[in-house]
């Protein structure tokens, strides 16, 4: 089965129906660790107030927004099942307003793997991807493009805005972490069992 | 009295265990919901109901890890001590929720109704506690 984590960042859990790979980042319900959908997750530091409820009309992944102060780095980690290669796919944008100056850091744990630093913002109903690039509200659903990780680590963490002043908030909408494969040269190791795979070398599979 | 990195430990530990207990009974009722309102199908919830398992499990480990380092655990000892919590308690919290989880793992559900049975059982095995927010 694959691994596919979405997380929508909002205000309230009903506001608009998640995904069946997916689940809310809400407020009151954010500090790692979270366990929901079968991923352990969360925020270093609450972001208290700063969730919004959007727009329940549009793209449920785009319907809400989190947000950091410029130089208030927020890191949000996800515990992935095993090392392994594993595409992420973000929405940094906001349906309802503008945005100045975007930052945000994809992480292998510790490692930047990914740094999207947008010098002139978003304007509302726009999102930039994983890869930093421009996409419409209606373009992003169908065009938004994966960031591919082979992961070190078995921590996928995404820090939201500079330590240092850049811009005003720095916005996330959606993140979606899904396994491509496992780490080259190691045995797969399925989730429920850590038993790797035994070879059946003449015996009837009966 | 305890120094505030003995605290810090204590705190730590609750917020896990606390929180995975949240998790364990908020998860739960969501697969009965999730079911009765058709966003997920049953294969799935019980998909979901594995995997939250396998976590639950993974961060009981956590505090197995702080008692199995002695440096860690006499921390947490220290500090539980100091705000009045025994390891008997702490371990009693930690078994309620295990004895959920372990056969999570595997749960097989055939119907919905299947789902309530055990989604009853496991609010019952692992009561709430208290949250003011």
């Amino acid at each position: 089965m694959a691994w596919d984590k979405g997380f929508n960042f909002r205000d309230t859990s009903a506001f608009v129906t998640d995904g069946a790979d997916e689940t809310y980042v809400i407020n009151g319900s954010n500090v790692y660790p979270i366990t929901r959908n079968g991923v352990t997750f969360g925020f270093d530091v609450d972001p208290a107030t700063d969730f919004r409820d959007r727009d329940a009309l549009i793209d449920r992944r785009l319907a809400g927004i989190i947000f950091t102060a410029s130089a208030s780095q927020k890191l949000f980690r996800v515990d992935l099942p095993n090392t392994g290669t594993f595409d992420i796919r973000v929405a940094n944008g906001d349906t309802a307003s503008n945005q100045n100056n975007q930052y945000f850091e994809l992480r292998d744990d510790t490692t930047a793997f990914r740094t999207v630093e947008d010098t002139d913002g978003v304007l509302a109903d726009n999102y930039n991807d994983a890869t930093g690039v421009n996409r419409t509200e209606a373009n992003w659903p169908g065009q938004n493009a994966a960031e591919q990780r082979v992961f070190a680590s078995t921590i996928f963490r995404l820090a939201l805005a500079k330590t240092v002043a850049f811009g005003i908030n720095h916005i996330i909408t959606h993140i979606f972490v899904s396994e491509v494969g496992a780490a080259a040269g190691q045995p797969y190791l399925s989730r429920f069992h850590a038993v790797p795979f035994v070879p059946t070398y003449g015996r009837s599979l009966n | 009295m305890a120094t505030a990195e003995q605290f810090f430990m204590v705190m730590q530990a609750l917020q896990n265990m606390e929180g995975l207990r949240a998790d364990v009974r908020r998860n739960a009722q969501a697969y009965q919901a999730d079911v009765i309102s058709g966003r997920l199908t049953l294969s799935q919830v019980q998909a979901v109901a594995r995997e939250d398992a396998v976590q639950y499990l993974r961060r009981l480990k956590w505090m197995a890890d702080i008692f199995a380092d002695l440096n860690r655990r006499t921390r947490l000892i220290a500090g539980m001590t100091a705000v009045g919590i025994t390891e008997t308690e702490m371990k009693a919290s930690h078994d309620e929720i295990r004895a959920v989880a372990v056969p999570l793992t595997t749960v097989t559900w055939a119907d919905a109704a299947a789902v309530t049975t055990t989604v009853n059982q496991i609010l019952a095995a692992v009561p709430a506690h208290d949250r003011v927010f």
